[in-house]
């Protein structure tokens, strides 16, 4: 049985699918077959953050309305044997996703996985609440911002109340991932520290992804930036993930770099 | 095909004008000074009459409506609206909203109870007990007494007819007394919302607060909200 995991955050442009795709390609790449399945219909970005946009035949809605089985649907990485994408359509919209079409694509995939990663578009509509009803472990991606805080909040009372979960009584397993994290910012005071957003979200701290021109570079590649094991962002996924399957890995990226001796005298 | 018309309840606050007077130019000054305090405020406030303590005899409920619309008020009902007033009220398309809480009428009730020395306590009021943080857009509603163990996020709000007792932070809205009940209280162990607000009185916060890492209670006396650290 896989565990399924939604990638959300009420707000857009936080690095949702910059971490699904980091996040599922770290899974694979520490041994467990994932597949990370884009629910942005109508936007579709994770093809390209995956580095998969040229091989997609059928997409996420064609499966969920029988057109296509999930094996034409399932794109192979190309780096990483065990891990799987399945595309979000572009030229559909939303309401195409049902909740029992997207449960028998989720117990189909859960049969063969370990992981599914769920890519969930921003707001709080018929599209968020796909992804998010059938997880059982939810990341909240935030930037230290208020704005970005506020709507996480809100995320995350919307899982708390009208996931699969919740209306069973249950509830689903959260944790914070802060990303576009600057620490010199946050020392001059323009930008929340990871302990004002944990007290305010009041959920485990999972990782701090640090802002990172890596990112940027990954995306319009299509390389996750976990593959870029020298980059400080890569290292930072790697450690959440690894935190994720249970290992004690302490956080970095907290604290302003002290420029070294060289790069005092020769600037950089 | 969506139905073209649905009926929601919703609880929607509204103000209440309590009058101590029957005399129109009286009440005219005193409106159009409070217009010009909140001239916002005034801009189409729906609002409900209170007509406990006005004589039928001296005014008509007509010129009442036309005061407050000079003021920028939107009359939409009458409460305590006894018998002699019902034709009236009916003819302007004022909703009757029965009988409240209007103060003459709890005055008199005190009175009578102290009058024939009868010592009932009050009757008990329901406790609702929440664990758990309260989210922003969430809204948690109890008829009686509110106790959260968790915080209020901002954006979030709470209600209750009774006291509202928050063990975490509160940070977005909490209503007590919302029926009318001025001796309700909020008290939360720390203390930074967005507005408080007893029996329709209510304050925000723009600037944080001094108290913001404080408990906190807050009372109302004499129409005034009392924040007191504890």
């Amino acid at each position: 049985m896989a565990k399924i995991i939604v990638v959300t955050s009420g707000k857009g442009g936080v690095g949702k699918t910059t971490t699904s795709a980091a996040f599922s390609t770290a899974l694979a790449m520490k041994g467990h077959k994932t597949v990370v399945i884009d629910f942005d219909v109508g936007l579709r970005n994770l093809d390209l953050v995956m580095g998969c946009e040229r091989r997609v035949v059928y997409d996420f809605v064609n499966v969920v309305q029988g057109e296509a089985s999930l094996k034409q649907a399932l794109i192979k990485d190309k780096r990483l044997p065990n891990l799987f994408v399945l595309p979000a359509s572009q030229t559909r919209d939303k309401d195409a996703l049902n909740p029992e079409g997207v449960e028998k694509v989720l117990n189909e995939l859960s049969a063969d996985f370990d992981y599914i990663v769920c890519d969930s578009p921003a707001g709080i509509e018929h599209g968020a609440h796909m992804a998010l009803y059938y997880a059982e472990e939810a990341i909240i991606v935030t930037n230290p911002e208020v704005s970005s805080v506020r709507d996480s909040d809100r995320i995350i009372g919307i899982l708390q109340s009208k996931s699969r979960l919740a209306e069973q009584g249950k509830s689903v397993k959260e944790h914070l991932l802060l990303t576009r994290y600057n620490p010199e910012r946050v020392e001059r005071g323009e930008m929340l520290s990871v302990q004002d957003v944990e007290e305010i979200l009041a959920i485990p701290l999972l990782g701090v992804i640090p802002e990172s021109e890596a990112v940027l570079k990954a995306s319009n590649q299509g390389v996750p930036v976990v593959h870029d094991a020298e980059s400080d962002a890569g290292q930072a996924y790697d450690d959440a993930v690894a935190r994720y399957l249970g290992e004690d890995r302490p956080h970095r990226f907290l604290e302003k770099q002290k420029k070294g001796f060289l790069k005092r005298v020769f600037g950089g | 095909m969506d139905s073209a018309v649905s009926l929601k309840a919703g609880l929607v606050p509204l103000t209440t004008l309590h009058f101590s007077s029957n005399d129109l130019a009286d009440i005219r000054a005193q409106l159009e000074k409070k217009q010009a305090e909140a001239p916002a405020l005034f801009r189409h406030l729906p609002c409900v009459l209170d007509l406990s303590s006005l004589d039928p005899n001296l005014l008509t409920l007509a010129d009442l409506q036309q005061l407050c619309r000079d003021c920028g008020l939107l009359p939409v009902a009458v409460r305590n609206a006894g018998n002699e007033w019902q034709a009236q009220a009916e003819a302007l398309h004022l909703a009757d909203l029965g009988k409240g809480t209007s103060r003459a009428a709890a005055r008199q009730q005190d009175t009578q109870a102290t009058d024939s020395g009868n010592e009932t306590s009050p009757p008990a009021r329901a406790v609702k007990i929440h664990t758990g943080n309260i989210r922003s857009g969430q809204q948690l509603y109890n008829d009686g007494d509110l106790i959260i163990f968790g915080m209020v996020s901002a954006g979030a709000e709470v209600l209750a007819t009774g006291d509202i007792h928050i063990y975490g932070t509160l940070r977005g809205r909490a209503l007590a007394g919302v029926k009318g009940d001025e001796s309700a209280i909020i008290a939360c162990q720390q203390f930074d919302p967005e507005l408080v607000a007893i029996a329709g009185q209510y304050r925000l916060f723009e600037e944080q607060q001094e108290q913001r890492q404080q408990p906190v209670a807050v009372s109302l006396q004499d129409g005034t909200l009392n924040i007191t650290s504890v």
